[in-house]
């Protein structure tokens, strides 16, 4: 059977959570990997390529791991994502997921509405959307789920 | 009388009209006393916004906002009042310009003292210019150990700083300074006199002083007319020393330039020799030859009427000016390189490995030699917009190595044609990708910069970071520093591929500040390194400990099980062990009645009782440490303390302007607390009929205890079977309690993550906005910094709920005090003391007795935090003695009374924890300290003799640590 390979860079176990059980409720061949830092989310990136990435922006710098010190907060952590997959001239589809109004960027806080273009201003990338993720509405769900059936919907056609 | 009068009309016509007129001609009018008075009232009424008016030879500098600017006059008009002016001043300016000469020849010659007279005279005769201050700034920057001359030129300059001080003067005084970087300076002023943000005057000395070089002619004039409003100096000497751009067909009919409308006294006193020796007295500080050329630019605004140096500046400024104010759209004017040097000459000059000047080109250029003249040759290829298709990365290195800023000179568009993609030579590479960054700062140049760092030092420094850098300072020291400086903790951390932890990241940054420090002797440097170094060896014992933090004492658990449980199993052992079985449901694990029937569950029952003593004992047990070394304020404190003074701080800014605002934040504070009280006392503790919501339950509670006691039992089984000893089998069961209770321990950090998202995560649309921009948008940035503060924090705290590592722990005495009290800075609002420690035992303490000294260290200090003086003294002091089997460690910890405390009344209650029954002690909060310590005391050997005294001023509370010696 043909799988898709997901990877879910999330720090926050709810919210993986969700996201993971929404993609598995849409698809049973989502086979999943998750990374909850930068740094890892690097070695799975450069480790092999990805179906679809579902992508937070504030990211610790590395993994937390007992006796090795706190990682660094680092508010645009995930345009490091964008930024190897940009150098390394990779397409796979992504999809920032958020659960902030605004997204840091080089500094700047911007509104979720202007993300995707300003992040399309730096990087060539497949970014497929960007989600505001509000665990107490639905409609970070419905826009999930949208995304990806039309994305797949490409897919089939191409 | 009559001055007075004429003065009242100034000063009721606002001084209108006063620019080259009736005040010139005070000295005519009156006599030398009157003239005078009437020159310090004007300037003093000018000072103070009263009048606007420009006087010949300010006695006071002139605020320039007041000053009489003819911006509207035509140029001819000007000139004609120019012209007037200056004649009726000659005599002065003539003075002037033989008094300032003789202060070229007199520094030239290093005689101080002269310099000093003739400073005084400057002072005294010609009052305030731009010309003199800008001689003067530069001087105390060029001797600034000359004491009596720092003194006089600060007699000179003090009148600048008696209100808010000039911008041009603050333009002038940082372009000199050597702490500040020349080149962003002079842009950053540039930039913000060609923005309009100052007046008009203001806008065109500060041009001038940092772009003196003028390819159009309304230019010359504006200029020439703000120094002339600043003084009857000023306007001479930009005349003498600034010629008007030559006009095109294409510009508007200008006058001639304004030098020809000086008399003939003031020309001929202007030319004379230029002063020997001037440009070396200059560069005198300067160590090397490579950057004497430099520093002589840097100064040259101020020595302009020196012919040789007027002359070196400008042909600099005009090779190079736009550049230097950071404009890259107009070309450069063609300088003599043009004519004297080929395309290949130029390549090869500027990629040799050390750059040999020819004469023929420093006598031509008259720009010295060194990295000034090769950074100029590199700009010359820049805009023949020759490319470096052989250079490598040695050669461009070569090139870095000689010449100066020249990222910042060039724009990105050039680089790309200069410098072309060389994916095969990775030092080229790099360097490439550090002058686009530098030439167009942006968060992609940055990522290429980094990338290509890590790349080059993975492939051919063997991940070794250190290797790098030693190589770019041992081939170019110039280069090298950069990389250096560019090696910041942040910039290290995104070096992902190399080092996997932050722990690494510290490390790697203490290794190079050290190399650095040690290669440069530069103390402080050194100094940085060793507190890096103490730094990073303080964060390591505090991961250490973290991930030790829950613990469960081993050799006491042990004693119980020997004394408890070993004589059952050898009886299990003796009568075989192969009709043994795990429960099969929670009823049967948990059946008391069940397991005393049913003898194949015997051993399960065993391991029940076991993994109930292992998370209950009040003394030893799971609960105590959870208790004593995270329930006990380490948890509140560690996420309450940070955010509640960050919350307070916002609403103490805001709090009138914007309550409602700070409504919102204290409400949700108030909340915040609460939630995270409650979920200590209720949920970090051990289940029971009293704390029915406690998230450690000593039982077999679900279907994953089950299957872990179903581990159990087969493991202990095959022990037994494997004719084991019963101690094997019990160091068995010990560890398997430790797999029992890791599925509580999940389940915490599971809870520790509920309470962030559904009670700590603050929905930023839940602001009740102000509608200012900028509050708005602080209110937004607070809540996005407690989000990602509660997702830090929380990590690290979920981090303690695993089972220690294997690793022993280590540290002396004193290493511990420090990470205890470090804890508790963070923990308790406002505890800062100020530290003394004795002098160092040098003991190491080593495992579990690591654990007793630091609770008991942790205890006293806390107790210490939140009893006494919080930025108090806080000293611990030592003594070592020895036995024969034995060494003790006396620890006394002082800390003060808090100002208001009643020593009598804390020594009554002092007394009562001394004397208050121990039972429960590690399980309760609030005002336990003492008695955990005394319980501790009481259960281990290596703990003993607590006591405690209070002073009039000073709590004592103190320990023995009892060290078997090897």
């Amino acid at each position: 059977m043909e799988t898709f390979d997901a990877l879910i860079v999330e720090d926050d176990p709810f919210k993986e959570a969700a996201l993971r059980e929404v993609l598995e409720q849409l698809d049973s061949r989502f086979r999943f990997e998750t990374s909850v830092s930068v740094q890892t989310a690097l070695l799975s990136i450069r480790a092999k390529k990805f179906d679809l990435v579902l992508l937070d922006m504030a990211l610790p710098s590395h993994d937390r791991s007992r006796g090795k010190g706190s990682p660094t907060s680092m508010p645009s952590g995930g345009l490091e994502i964008l930024l190897t997959l940009n150098r390394l001239k990779r397409l796979d589809p992504i999809i920032v997921v958020t659960q902030y109004p605004e997204v840091d960027i080089n500094g700047s806080l911007i509104p979720i509405l202007a993300v995707k273009s300003a992040i399309l201003g730096i990087v060539r990338v497949n970014l497929l959307d960007v989600i505001h993720y509000d665990q107490t509405e639905d409609a970070w769900r419905d826009a999930l789920i949208d995304t990806v059936k039309r994305h797949h919907d490409k897919c089939s056609n191409s | 009388m009559a001055a007075r009068n004429w003065l009242r009309g100034l000063v009721a016509q606002k001084g209108e009209g006063s620019f080259g007129g009736r005040i010139d001609r005070i000295g005519d009018r009156y006599n030398r006393a009157d003239a005078l008075a009437s020159e310090t009232f004007i300037s003093e009424m000018q000072r103070q916004g009263e009048l606007t008016a420009s006087l010949p030879t300010p006695p006071q500098p002139p605020a320039v906002n007041n000053l009489s600017y003819p911006d509207s006059m035509k140029a001819a008009t000007f000139r004609e009042v120019f012209s007037e002016r200056t004649h009726h001043n000659e005599a002065r300016i003539v003075d002037f310009i033989g008094t300032t000469h003789d202060l070229d020849v007199a520094f030239a010659r290093g005689d101080a003292s002269l310099i000093v007279h003739l400073i005084k005279k400057l002072g005294r005769d010609f009052g305030y210019s731009i010309h003199l201050t800008q001689r003067l700034l530069s001087l105390t920057h060029l001797m600034p150990t000359a004491t009596d001359l720092v003194v006089s030129v600060r007699d000179y300059t003090s009148a600048f700083e008696i209100t808010k001080r000039s911008i041009f003067y603050v333009a002038l005084e940082d372009s000199f300074d050597r702490t500040r970087d020349y080149l962003e300076t002079r842009r950053t002023f540039v930039r913000l006199a060609r923005s309009g943000r100052f007046s008009n005057p203001s806008r065109h000395i500060i041009e001038h002083h940092f772009s003196p070089y003028l390819t159009d002619s309304d230019r010359y004039w504006s200029r020439a007319k703000a120094f002339s409003a600043y003084s009857v100096i000023d306007g001479a000497m930009f005349a003498l020393f600034t010629s008007q751009p030559e006009i095109t067909p294409n510009t508007p009919q200008k006058p001639k330039d304004l030098r020809s409308a000086l008399g003939s006294r003031i020309i001929s006193a202007s030319q004379y020799s230029p002063t020997e020796g001037l440009a070396d007295a200059i560069t005198f500080s300067v160590n090397t030859e490579d950057e004497q050329s430099g520093f002589l630019y840097k100064h040259s605004a101020a020595w302009r009427s020196d012919p040789t140096i007027r002359a070196f500046q400008d042909a600099i400024e005009q090779t190079a000016g736009r550049r230097f104010d950071g404009d890259f759209s107009i070309p450069m004017v063609r300088s003599a390189l043009s004519k004297s040097i080929s395309d290949d000459d130029l390549r090869e000059l500027l990629t040799q490995p050390s750059f040999v000047p020819r004469n023929d080109l420093r006598e031509e250029l008259q720009i010295g030699t060194g990295r000034l003249l090769q950074t100029l040759l590199y700009l010359e290829a820049a805009e023949r917009e020759l490319d470096f298709k052989e250079i490598d990365g040695d050669g461009l290195l070569n090139l870095l190595s000689q010449t100066e800023d020249v990222a910042l000179l060039t724009s990105p568009l050039e680089f790309s044609l200069l410098l072309p993609n060389r994916e095969d030579d990775k030092l080229y590479e790099l360097l490439r990708a550090t002058l686009v960054y530098d030439a167009g700062e942006n968060i992609s140049t940055e990522y290429d910069r980094r990338a290509v760092f890590e790349e080059i030092v993975s492939a051919e420094y063997d991940g070794d970071i250190l290797g790098l850098l030693q190589y770019l300072y041992h081939r170019s020291p110039h280069v090298g520093r950069y990389y250096i400086s560019t090696c910041s903790d942040h910039f290290l951390t995104q070096l992902y591929q190399l080092y996997q932890s932050v722990e690494a990241v510290t490390a790697a940054r203490e290794r190079i500040l050290f190399w650095y420090g040690t290669h440069t002797g530069d103390e402080v440097l050194l100094e940085r390194a060793r507190s890096l170094a103490l730094e990073n060896k303080l964060s390591r014992l505090r991961n250490d400990h973290d991930a030790n933090r829950l613990y469960v004492d081993a050799i006491r658990l042990n004693h119980w099980l020997q004394e408890n449980l070993a004589a059952e199993l050898r009886e299990i052992a003796y009568q075989g062990v192969d009709e043994l079985r795990a429960a099969a449901t929670l009823e049967e694990a948990t059946d008391e009645v069940a397991l005393m029937r049913d003898p194949s569950l015997r051993l399960g029952g065993l391991i029940n009782r076991a993994f109930f003593e292992f998370c209950s004992n009040k003394s030893y047990g799971l609960d105590s440490y959870v208790g004593r070394r995270i329930r006990h304020g380490t948890f509140y404190g560690t996420l309450t303390s940070d955010v509640r003074t960050t919350i307070n701080s916002f609403i103490q800014k805001q709090q009138l302007l914007y309550p409602e605002l700070c409504l919102f934040f204290k409400s949700w504070l108030v909340q915040y607390e609460a939630d995270i009280r409650r979920f200590a006392i209720e949920q970090l503790q051990l289940r029971s009929p009293e704390k029915p919501k406690g998230l450690i339950i000593a039982n077999v509670n679900n279907a994953e205890k089950l299957l872990a006691l179903a581990m159990a039992v087969d493991d202990v089984k095959s022990t037994l079977q494997s004719a084991a000893s019963v101690p094997v089998a019990l160091d068995v069961i010990h560890q398997h309690c430790w797999r029992l209770a890791d599925i509580d321990l999940l389940s915490i950090q599971f809870e520790l993550e509920r309470l962030r998202s559904e009670r700590m995560f603050i929905d930023g649309r839940r602001l009740p906005l102000t509608g200012n921009t900028f509050i708005d948008d602080e209110a937004r940035s607070l809540v996005r910094w407690l989000n990602e503060h509660f997702i830090e924090k929380i990590s690290q705290i979920t981090m303690w709920f695993s089972k220690p590592s294997e690793v022993t722990p280590s540290a002396t005495l004193e290493e511990l005090f420090n990470v205890v009290v470090t804890e508790a800075r963070e923990q308790v609002d406002g505890f800062d003391p100020q530290l003394r420690l004795s002098e160092t035992t040098h003991i190491r303490i080593i495992g579990h007795r690591y654990q007793y000294v630091y609770d008991a260290l942790n205890f006293v200090v806390h107790n210490a935090a939140s009893h006494g003086k919080r930025d108090g003294e806080l000293s611990l002091q030592t003594s070592v003695s020895k036995s024969d089997t034995h060494t003790f460690i006396e620890v006394e910890i002082f800390s003060e009374l808090p100002t208001d405390a009643s020593p009598e009344e804390t020594r009554e209650s002092l007394l009562g924890f001394m004397e208050a029954p121990l039972t429960d002690a590690m399980v309760t909060e609030g005002k336990s300290g003492i008695r955990k310590l005394r319980l501790l005391a009481a259960s281990k050997q290596e703990i003993d003799s607590v006591r405690a005294s209070v002073s009039d001023t000073h709590v004592m509370v103190g320990f023995r640590v009892v060290l078997v010696s090897m």
